[in-house]
């Protein structure tokens, strides 16, 4: 059989089955390891087949021709689909122990469509697939953040309602631009686009805007930042991970896709080194990193923290793509695996706090280092990767990022990259501080580490940060055979250097790390070298052998986490308050809701009715008498 | 083998400048408060003292902190050009020295906050905040080091002011590098910018918890941090050196420098440094940033 249909049937089928069998939820979470894992295989043969292709012709007519519906196994893609399946496993791994008897959320159905839809919005070849699957995505996605709690399907409507703002935009824009080439062939709509540009400026660009709008809400790039720390906070802790590491590439595969080639190729004056919508995108991806930056360091909320964490990683990863240059594209990329590995890293490290502790705000935990060592090294390995420090992954896809908008001369956004980098410091050992160090509470002291099955992919993520981190040429390498498919002239990439399009740049991020492991060991000499050390309770020494319990407080009272940053964030609170779109987003539902109010009141309430239908009866003899 | 023992050497010496810099340092602030001060090299002797003695710890983690900390700040140290030579091979990129520096710090800070006393805690969030002051307008500076020179690397940035002294960047961009000695101030926790540490508040912050070796190793990494810190500002804008000697020589001018105005001001709270770094070293930082562009 078609092995392109066979990928997209079986997530269908295993859903079916899972929903008959939701009441054994060993079985379903087992089913979804294995299905997972039969994807990723599948997805790995099938590199370099470019001409895989599954296709239909329908009945219907649109446009003056039959519709053809196609999935096609193309370059960039796949390389989304690849790295997004590794990252399921994965998290399937965790979630099989997870959802336990009380854990367990239920949600294996729609999750097993959520991932037909995922493959599907990755190798659609037109428009109407194309379309289909990001509905599929959209409403699967809606359930499963609400996942039948009231809290969440709060959350989750907030989610609903913006993601069809997008898709409606969507769907007018691949119309519009439908009605030009009679066509709803994706790469042939990106050569029309190019060609509307030399001939309709503005049209071009409002069409391309529709289309912008759409990826935007999707990777929560400004203004649309907000969703995410109410949809993440809420979903299922072992979703969480998917959300932020695979549902938040969607908007930037299609950036990639669609934007892009036509932003490079098509006739648009330049504005310094770039061309005016490019620089736009670039300085939303600023605004966006910045902004959430600081919002994420003010959350308490552990999963409200990443949440912004996240979507200051998608900042970068905008601006990258910004540039249009190779090193940009290649770092942008780069940094989407990156940011999927690492965060996915972090998330699993919370859902198993979560899971074990029962608390998401950060400061009623603490000291979990002594319980969960393990956890808290999958974390401090994933934020060392985070906060883009080598030697860990993070590091050379920011690296690239920063060198090719240096080379651009994207001065400002530079900066803006800096802020958000060195602020993501700040919000990463927030968490760390408060999580894992400082006193454990009382109520903690019979915490236990994660189950077997949390830890291994928790294992796993480790040796990748490191491995990637290290070794770079395992990503870069296919990424740059996907980049050469698509017309980038790149040069095949070397396993350990990054090339940089600025003089006498180039790293060695291999020596790099032999650089740090020397320091490493300079250092281990000389703590081994000098006297011993003892070991004490902690409360022994700064409250000079006083107890706490004797001036009425427990040891964990002094745990300093609620107000982490408070002089910061009294600095920030004027400017916050005058910003808020999110603000703005309420008064504007409120007035929505005051004229709907009114409105239904019309026909609700007694003399509403009367009155609505003594108007109607009034315009029926008019009608009637006019005609 | 060569390499490996260089890199030894390169570790050892700056550790030993960095020491002799710090014990300058309070000999030039005790004539500074007509004091008779310290001998020069007091430094060196309390971090033997203080790697001799036995010490305290709390749990592994203050341990593996410790070590990451002096290990992120000496890895770093082994990027920096000392007139133009460098332990090994590299292309000394200031963007990989700038990320390197922060595996230190982030050692130090889980090092202390895992202590769990709560004035290393604020004195950490207090530090995290102000490196957020001071990176911003630091980089900026770079930035327009980088734009002018085509090249990210700190020894083509030291190498193109060879010559005279009048080629020196500090004439060249005179703006530029009064914002980074400003930055520099606050990167080396000298006040008015020396919140994080605060000893009449919070009990010199981070370092409340450290004892005996502990301690030693806090010493150390501030005297590796010092190297580099001193040692970037003398390649960006006093031409590197001609030879390890003239360098070393410039690094200390530059210190002492920002040894004098530790003496001679009063302390900032957080918040006012970060705004007071966001506001005057930023704008001369950008003001210097057009000039090179236009």
């Amino acid at each position: 059989m078609d092995k392109m249909l066979m990928l997209l049937i079986i997530p269908l089928l295993a859903a079916l089955l899972s929903t008959l069998l939701n009441k054994y939820h060993k079985v379903v979470w087992t089913l979804f390891v294995v299905v997972s894992g039969y994807i990723s295989y599948t997805l790995l043969t099938m590199f370099g087949n470019w001409d895989l292709v599954w296709s239909t012709k329908l009945n219907f007519e649109l446009f003056n021709s039959n519709i053809t519906l196609a999935f096609a196994n193309n370059p960039l893609g796949w390389f989304f689909a690849f790295f997004a399946s590794a990252i399921t496993l994965l998290i399937s791994i965790f979630s099989l122990a997870y959802n336990d008897e009380k854990h367990n959320s239920k949600i294996t159905p729609i999750w097993f469509m959520l991932i037909f839809a995922n493959l599907g919005i990755f190798f659609a070849k037109d428009w109407l697939l194309f379309f289909m699957m990001w509905e599929v995505m959209g409403w699967t996605s809606y359930f499963i953040v609400a996942h039948g709690k009231k809290i969440s399907a709060k959350a989750a409507r907030f989610y609903l309602s913006l993601s069809l703002v997008g898709t409606s935009s969507l769907l007018l824009g691949i119309m519009l631009i439908a009605q030009k080439t009679k066509t709803f062939d994706i790469q042939t709509s990106i050569k029309a686009m190019i060609d509307l540009f030399s001939t309709n400026h503005s049209m071009a660009l409002f069409y391309l805007g529709l289309f912008g709008l759409t990826f935007f809400i999707k990777s929560a790039v400004f203004p649309f930042y907000m969703w995410p720390s109410k949809a993440y906070a809420e979903a299922p802790d072992d979703f969480t991970p998917f959300l932020s590491a695979v549902m938040s590439k969607y908007g930037v595969y299609g950036i990639a896709l669609f934007i892009l080639p036509i932003l490079q190729k098509a006739n648009i004056p330049a504005l310094g080194r770039i061309n005016g919508p490019a620089y736009l995108l670039a300085w939303m991806g600023a605004i966006t990193a910045v902004l959430a930056t600081i919002l994420a360091i003010f959350q308490t909320d552990m999963k409200k923290l990443f949440a912004y964490s996240s979507v200051s990683n998608i900042g970068y990863v905008v601006m990258g793509l910004s540039t249009m240059s190779i090193a940009g594209v290649q770092g942008a990329l780069f940094h989407s695996v990156n940011h999927m590995v690492f965060k996915t890293a972090i998330f699993l490290s919370l859902a198993a706090v979560i899971y074990r502790t029962g608390e998401r705000d950060m400061h009623k935990v603490g000291g979990l280092v002594y319980r969960m060592p393990l956890t808290f090294m999958t974390y401090l390995l994933a934020i060392i990767a985070a906060a883009g420090i080598p030697p860990l992954n993070g590091f050379p896809s920011k690296w690239l990022i920063v060198q090719a908008l240096i080379s651009k001369r994207m001065l400002f956004v530079v900066i803006a990259m800096i802020f958000a980098s060195t602020g993501a410091f700040m919000y990463l050992f927030r968490c760390l501080a408060s999580v894992f160090l400082g006193q454990l509470p009382e109520h903690l002291k019979d915490v236990k580490e994660a189950p077997v099955f949390m830890a291994i992919p928790m294992v796993i993520l480790m040796v990748a940060m490191l491995a990637i981190g290290v070794i770079p040429g395992i990503v870069l390498k296919p990424l740059n055979t996907v980049l050469a498919a698509l017309g980038y002239k790149v040069s095949a990439a070397s396993w350990t250097t990054l090339h940089s399009s600025l003089a006498n740049s180039d790293v060695n991020i291999t020596v790099l790390f032999g650089i740090f492991v020397a320091g490493f060991v300079v250092s281990a000499i000389l703590y081994i070298i000098s006297g011993k050390q003892t070991k004490v309770a902690q409360e022994d020494n700064y409250t000079a052998g006083e107890d706490p319990l004797d001036w009425g407080t427990t040891p964990d009272r002094f745990n300093f986490s609620y107000g982490f940053y408070q002089p910061f964030k009294e600095m920030f609170n004027p400017l916050l308050d005058k910003i808020s779109f999110d603000r703005w987003m309420s008064a504007f539902g409120r007035n929505i809701e005051r004229i709907s109010c009114a409105l239904s009141s019309l026909y609700t309430k007694g003399e509403g009715a009367v009155l609505m239908f003594c108007i109607g009866v009034v315009l029926f003899i008019v009608g009637g008498w006019l005609v | 083998m060569m390499t490996v023992l260089n890199i030894f050497l390169y570790a050892v010496a700056s550790i030993l400048i960095g020491l002799t810099f710090m014990g300058i340092g309070r000999k030039v602030s005790a004539r500074v408060h007509l004091r008779y001060g310290p001998p020069f090299y007091q430094s060196i002797m309390d971090v033997i003292k203080l790697l001799s003695r036995k010490s305290i710890t709390h749990n592994f983690v203050m341990d593996l902190g410790m070590v990451m900390s002096l290990a992120g700040l000496i890895g770093t140290m082994l990027y920096v050009p000392i007139a133009s030579h460098t332990a090994f091979q590299s292309n000394t990129n200031i963007v990989v020295i700038m990320y390197l520096m922060s595996i230190g710090y982030l050692g130090m800070a889980m090092a202390v906050a895992a202590s769990g006393n709560p004035n290393a805690t604020i004195g950490v969030s207090r530090a995290l905040t102000m490196m957020l002051g001071f990176e911003v307008p630091f980089f900026t500076v770079v930035l327009g080091l980088i734009i002018f020179n085509h090249s990210s690397s700190v020894a083509v940035i030291a190498a193109s002011q060879a010559g005279s002294i009048w080629n020196w960047n500090i004439w060249h961009m005179p703006i530029g590098y009064l914002a980074a000695e400003i930055a520099l101030q606050a990167m080396l926790g000298e006040k008015p910018f020396d919140a994080m540490v605060a000893p009449a508040e919070i009990a010199s912050g981070p370092m409340v918890e450290l004892s005996g070796k502990y301690l030693g190793l806090a010493f150390l990494t501030h005297a590796v941090s010092i190297f580099v810190e001193t040692g970037l500002i003398v390649n960006f804008f006093f031409g590197g050196g001609a030879n390890p000697i003239d360098f070393v020589f410039k690094q200390l001018i530059v210190y002492l420098v920002a040894v004098v105005f530790d003496n001679v001001f009063p302390r900032y709270k957080i918040e006012q440094a970060v705004k007071f770094l966001w506001i005057f070293p930023m704008a001369l930082a950008v003001i210097q940033l057009l000039l090179i562009v236009f």
